[in-house]
């Protein structure tokens, strides 16, 4: 349904952003030189978009739910850190990534 | 940019603590306010967060600082009922603990 997508996308886009944020902060050069790069317009479309789903679900569900389910974005940037960056995914990572599953299933079905 | 040393330095500790007070007060404010003000007012906090973020980032450890972002969680859950009238339930705080203790076991992931 409408709702889990949004959670879903929010998190997704979320990370994205960040992806971009920080390939545009890592070039040499100042200011200006992250300026110049698409990367920090991509990045800033994706946060754009992931606030709007934010105002979304915030507006269906209670505050105290939404603002959790923000943790998702961490098993997103897990995925793609383990996707592009080549980043292992260790047992412990595992283990963390499940306790917030956990933990947004509990939050959620508090609804 | 490393992070200097391997002690984080308090002032690192307190930018995360502002981060995730910002996580809850833009969110606060869109799901108080509607409008187009509220939307750039939230998306202004969230940009403030994201600032601090980034200069703790600086100043210290990511697998220490990472999941302070994640007191915003439980803040949330506290404003709820405070604000929302949004009963606080013992799934709710147990989501929240899972999440948090998710986040310190993702901060600290390699294995």
């Amino acid at each position: 349904m409408m709702l889990a997508v949004s959670v879903l996308l929010m998190g997704m886009l979320a990370s994205m952003a960040s992806f971009c944020l920080k390939k545009a902060a890592g070039g040499r050069g100042g200011i200006l030189k992250v300026l110049e790069t698409p990367f920090l317009y991509l990045g800033g479309g994706f946060y754009l978009l992931s606030a709007l789903l934010n105002l979304y679900l915030l507006r269906q569900l209670p505050y105290s739910v939404v603002v959790p389910l923000g943790s998702l974005t961490y098993l997103w940037t897990l995925l793609l850190a383990h996707r592009f960056l080549a980043e292992p995914i260790t047992g412990r990572k595992i283990a963390g990534i499940l306790l917030i599953l956990l933990g947004v299933c509990f939050t959620v079905g508090a609804l | 940019m490393e992070p200097t040393g391997e002690r984080t330095s308090r002032t690192a500790i307190l930018l995360m603590l502002l981060c995730a007070l910002c996580l809850c007060g833009g969110q606060f404010i869109w799901k108080c306010f509607h409008g187009l003000f509220a939307v750039l007012a939230g998306l202004a906090v969230y940009g403030i967060g994201a600032m601090a973020m980034l200069c703790a980032y600086r100043r210290g450890s990511l697998s220490v600082l990472q999941p302070l972002s994640s007191v915003s969680y439980a803040l949330a859950v506290v404003l709820g009922a405070a604000f929302f009238q949004e009963a606080i339930t013992t799934k709710k705080v147990l989501g929240v603990t899972a999440i948090m203790a998710g986040v310190f076991l993702l901060a600290r992931g390699e294995k």
